[in-house]
């Protein structure tokens, strides 16, 4: 792994384990009424601030790996240093909200989560396209991004608190849920299969020689 | 736009971007994989033939054949176990001439009116099967994402054709085995769990079954791997001589086994939904008797078994087109037709899915093209025949087969004339040139 693919795989990994505490949050906030909804801000702002954190290794690390760049030279990490404003802000957003009393789905919060989504696919776009110009820039690592729209989607779905109350019943949200599970195995198995499958390759044909050779 | 839709979307993006990942601007790279297949890719390419489409016919056939329609796999194993006995005459000059599948060895023996029509009849085989998961795939995001089936099936040949435009045989291969894994596993899993929520006892089959018919189907088994050009294909670009033989017959024994568990899945889902439509008794029974969340992980991996067999058909009949094209010059074959051809078979394939739901009918025209393109392959790589025989045989036969299809006669033992006919150059002596007299006259 080199450049920016690898803040791609503790992004992910990171956002794997958010994508489930906030599942689970979501779940048990389902039991309870304004707890409930307490627990739903909390958890958002736990999301954010993963968002921020990985964000945070993956500028460092970019600036590490291209030490004769500045951080606005880079396409990735301007975007990086956007997003993390981005998500404080939806952090700040939410912890507002929750001093104020506010609860449910704010049409101000579900805007800026918007602008997130859409960021996040104007990176990409700007991030090929850098890839095309500059061979030297690692291959954009689309599972970090579609990790960042799952969970956005995921928020987004169970936005009204009203929504998750009757979680358990709900046989689309489950569905939806079976559908990211799906989407993330998929993509990392893929990405796993892209990184360890040539040596996988060469020991299984060094053994099937052996075995050959034995027999 | 509704949760799910976003899902399906970024999933497709995602397959898409992976073809992007893999892109090249090698040709040799880009058909070939530059012939380096190891049996890992080759076995799980070879096995992903058989994708979300073949687990809808399946269930159907189960619903009419019974545990009788196992007789299809037991074909399928003999045909790729046919195919593994044959590996070094198939690839004796792949590489050199530069061979991708099918017609190049009618080519290569100057038949190219033999080798065009091949070239044609071996797209049309590909072509029914990338039109089958385009109505499969069209239908499946339709009915979980509410979306126009005519939408679904262009966002589903849309993701195919950019998927392959950018990777190509390189972005095939290396998914597969992802792919190939998942379904293999999925297939095992479901029938195990529906095994431990059905009586067994209760399991069984249609009382009567015609057994002309389920033998010819059996036949076909055989002629839809011993005859498919993506077989082929994958033979031809194999690493060495003993990859390809080992992964055809491994591939063999696998798809054997998935056939096994998907058989038993079918009759399980006969007994417990009795009144349902064969056509569409697969997808309502995992739609309905399934937990939501196992539901949600079921229709993304059908979607990926989908996909993957799509591009592998799509993939192998654009490159015979491109080849056809390319004519007698042995230049590499070139990027831009392969991938002008990639798109303009998408395109012809959501068209008619938007017209057809006749799946069952399109599968069976299928497997009986294989009926021409499976003798006439194993007659030309061992010698047999002469140029006139090959072109009366194989519009002979391609005659007896439209006839049949346009009036609804490929039944019973009726599709065995077109195996017959295109068999004929296999018993005809090829009149080789006198080899000592030239080595004499030089």
């Amino acid at each position: 792994m080199k450049g920016a693919l690898q803040p791609a795989y503790w992004g992910s990994l990171v956002s794997l384990v958010a994508l489930f505490v906030l599942a689970i949050v979501d779940y048990l906030a389902g039991k309870g009424g304004d707890e409930g909804a307490l627990a739903y801000v909390v958890s958002t702002g736990f999301y954010c601030l993963m968002i921020a954190v990985r964000y945070y290794i993956a500028v460092s690390i970019s600036i590490y790996s291209a030490r004769d760049k500045t951080v606005f030279d880079l396409p990735y990490p301007l975007n990086a240093v956007t997003f993390c404003l981005l998500a404080f802000l939806i952090l700040a957003c939410n912890l507002m909200m929750a001093a104020f009393g506010i609860f449910g789905p704010e049409p101000v919060l579900l805007q800026v989560q918007w602008v997130v989504f859409v960021s996040i696919f104007i990176s990409f776009i700007l991030w090929s396209g850098s890839r095309f110009r500059r061979k030297q820039i690692a291959a954009p690592p689309l599972l970090f991004v579609l990790v960042d729209i799952v969970i956005l989607i995921s928020v987004l779905a169970y936005r009204p608190v009203s929504q998750f109350v009757d979680f358990e019943k709900n046989g689309e949200a489950q569905m939806l849920i079976g559908m990211i599970i799906g989407v993330l195995a998929f993509g990392l198995l893929q990405e796993a299969w892209k990184a360890f499958g040539q040596p996988i390759n060469e020991q299984l044909s060094e053994l099937t020689a052996q075995f050959l050779r034995t027999k | 736009m509704n949760s799910i839709l976003i899902v399906l979307i970024v999933f497709l993006v995602f397959f898409v971007g992976l073809g992007l990942t893999y892109r090249t601007n090698d040709s040799s790279e880009f058909h070939t994989f530059r012939r380096q297949a190891n049996p890992i890719r080759l076995i799980a390419s070879l096995f992903s033939i058989v994708g979300a489409s073949e687990f809808v016919i399946f269930a159907t056939l189960a619903f009419v054949f019974g545990v009788q329609s196992l007789y299809f796999f037991v074909g399928t194993l003999v045909g790729f176990w046919l195919l593994s006995f044959n590996v070094s005459r198939i690839r004796k000059n792949a590489a050199s001439e530069d061979q991708h599948s099918i017609p190049d060895f009618a080519e290569d023996r100057d038949y190219y009116l033999v080798a065009r029509s091949l070239a044609i009849i071996s797209w049309a085989f590909t072509f029914t099967l990338v039109l089958m998961q385009v109505m499969i795939g069209g239908d499946l995001v339709s009915k979980i994402s509410g979306l126009d089936y005519e939408v679904s099936a262009a966002l589903v040949a849309t993701a195919i054709a950019l998927y392959l435009v950018f990777g190509g045989y390189k972005a095939l291969l290396n998914t597969d085995v992802i792919q190939a894994a998942t379904m293999f596993l999925l297939t095992l899993g479901l029938a195990g769990w529906a095994l431990t929520t059905t009586d067994v006892s209760a399991v069984s089959g249609p009382a009567e079954v015609p057994y002309l018919d389920v033998m010819v189907f059996g036949i076909g088994g055989i002629f839809a791997i011993a005859g498919g050009p993506e077989i082929w294909q994958r033979i031809l670009t194999a690493e060495n001589d003993a990859s390809a033989k080992r992964s055809l017959r491994v591939s063999g024994v696998a798809m054997f086994i998935w056939g096994v568990a998907l058989v038993l899945l079918s009759l399980i889902i006969r007994t417990t939904m009795p009144d349902a439509n064969p056509d569409t008794a697969f997808i309502d029974y995992i739609l309905t008797q399934l937990p939501p969340a196992i539901v949600g992980l079921m229709i993304i991996l059908l979607l990926a078994a989908m996909l993957s067999t799509a591009d592998t058909e799509l993939f192998a009949g654009s490159v015979i087109i491109s080849d056809m094209i390319r004519g007698r010059s042995r230049e590499p074959l070139n990027m831009t037709t392969t991938r002008v051809v990639i798109v303009a078979t998408s395109v012809l394939a959501f068209a008619i899915a938007i017209f057809t739901d006749a799946l069952l009918n399109v599968y069976l025209s299928l497997v009986y093209l294989s009926f021409i393109t499976g003798p006439t392959a194993f007659a030309l790589i061992r010698g047999h025949g002469t140029g006139p025989v090959f072109l009366a045989s194989v519009f002979g036969s391609l005659g007896v087969f439209i006839y049949l299809l346009f009036s609804d006669q490929l039944v019973s033992w009726l599709p065995i004339l077109i195996l017959v006919i295109a068999s004929v150059p296999f018993f005809v002596a090829h009149s080789k040139p006198d080899q000592t007299q030239d080595a004499e006259a030089r």
